[in-house]
Formats: C-alpha cells, structure tokens, sequence
C-alpha cells in the first residue's frame, strides 16, 4: 500500500509556481514526500490527480467532479492503483456561503461523513474581514484539516487520530480541500 | 431504492446503480473498476446554456426588426452570445 494511505500526519503544501493550474506537494511529519497533487488546467470538471511523487509515474487517487459547475458539486474520487471508487465528496453550496460544509460519501453515494469549517463566527471573519485567519476542519471526530497561517503559500497538516473513514478518502477529500477552498482563500 | 441501469465501461456488465450517483461513478459489480453512471444532468450550467441561447435569439429578432439584414443580426446574435459566455465565466 502506498506510504500516503498509511500515515497519520501529512501536511499540503501548494507549489508557488506553476504555469497552468495548480499542483500541491503531500509530506509526511518527517518532510518526506509522500505524494504530489496536479489539478488541470482549463478542464470544464474539475479533474485533480494524486500522484506517488512530482515525476507523476504512478498515480494514486483520481478526483473528478461531476458538474462543471462547482456550486454544490459532486466529486468521485478513485483509487487509481485498483480503478476502484472509494466514495466522494459533495460540497453543500448554500451552507458553504458561510460555512464551508461538505458531505462524505461512500462508494454507494450513502452519506458517512462530513466536513466542516470550525465555527461559524470564524468562517464569518474569513469572509468578511480578512481572509488571514487560517480555516480548520473537523471531518467526525478523528481527522482534522487545520491550514497554516502563511499569507503567500497554502499549506494545510492533516492529522487523523480515530479515523473510520478509508485513508483513502481523507487524502481525497484533503486533495479536494486544498485545490477547491485554497484556491478561495488565495 | 430507486435505481438506473448502467453499462460497465470495462467488462460490458449491465447493472442497476443507486439513482443517487447518475452522472457519477460506481463500482461495477462484476469486474469491481469504477464505471460511469450514465444520466445526471446539471441543472445549473443548463439554466446557464438555455440563458445563452435565449439572449441570443433576443439579439438575433431586435436587430432584424431593426432592419440590419440577416447577415447583420446574425453577427449582432454571435456578439451577444460571446458577450454573455464572458459575463457567465467572469
């Protein structure tokens, strides 16, 4: 199994420059990389692409989304290595205009999870204030996503500590996160 | 539950897929690859697409009966139509 899908610890961090797009580097607590994120530029769908390393030989999680409108859009994510949908990710468009909010899904669409901004008066701050303050994420009660404050460069630790969700999932969902609300943020 | 027939992309398999996932991806039952779950529209870039066309033809009809000729409205109907693509993706 991949060392991405066994860690605990990974931090996301977004390349500075790239020319088309947006890539993301995944490291490990010991600043390993452990894995390299491509989103695709000029795709009507989102179409994000986890790879083992920055040569991209060997893929491991395929994220697409079903509309080519992001408002309230679904994304499979694959596990690229067996061809396999682990579940998907649907973020709530409404919800998310002051909260950012996302459903977890399993393989069969049946909702298992969700995603969630910290608090609402933070999401608000964000929003309205400064966009700063660095947005943190509860995924059920064993997997935060917390984003680092650094104004220039999106970088994000995920941490999972009691997690019943597919490892699989969270580096899909994380991947997600990054390239859809970093993009946001930036 | 409510389910749609779908073809499995790799092994040909014909399968019911939960509704809930038509426009998305599934596993396939019998060779267990991801497959595509036909169906699902996108209610939103429709709307979007239909909006397109409608100002279109509204630009298209006002400047015929204005009296620009068809090969005048039909470049004032492309103006239009390019004008509210660029207004949609800003």
């Amino acid at each position: 199994m991949p060392h991405a899908f066994e860690v605990d610890s990974y931090t996301i961090r977004r390349k500075f420059f790239t020319v088309l797009g947006a890539s993301f580097h995944i490291y490990d607590d010991q600043e390993q990389l452990i894995g390299f994120c491509k989103q695709k530029a000029f795709k009507l769908r989102e179409d994000i692409r986890v790879f083992e390393d920055e040569a991209q030989a060997r893929p491991l999680l395929t994220i697409k989304a079903r509309q080519a409108i992001d408002f309230s859009a679904s994304y499979d994510i694959v596990d690229a290595t067996t061809n396999t949908k682990v579940g998907a990710a649907r973020r709530k468009g409404f919800t998310s205009i002051l909260r950012d909010s996302w459903e977890i899904l399993d393989a069969d669409d049946r909702l298992i999870d969700k995603l969630q901004e910290d608090s609402t008066t933070l999401a608000l701050v964000r929003r309205f204030l400064s966009n700063l303050v660095p947005q943190k994420f509860h995924l059920g009660s064993g997997v935060i996503f917390r984003q680092r404050f650094n104004p220039v460069i999106f970088k994000m630790d995920v941490s999972i500590e009691n997690a019943e969700v597919d490892r699989r999932l969270i580096l899909g969902v994380a991947a997600l996160v990054a390239a859809i609300e970093g993009r946001q943020s930036n | 539950m409510d389910s749609i027939f779908t073809t499995c992309e790799h092994c040909a398999e014909r399968f019911e897929a939960p509704t809930r996932s038509a426009g998305g991806l599934t596993n396939c039952p019998r060779c267990g690859q991801a497959t595509e779950v036909s169906g699902g529209s996108d209610p939103l870039w429709t709307a979007l697409v239909g909006l397109a066309l409608a100002v279109t033809v509204v630009a298209v009809t006002i400047a015929y009966q204005a009296g620009g000729g068809p090969a005048a409205a039909m470049t004032f109907g492309v103006c239009a139509l390019i004008a509210t693509i660029q207004r949609l993706a800003a």
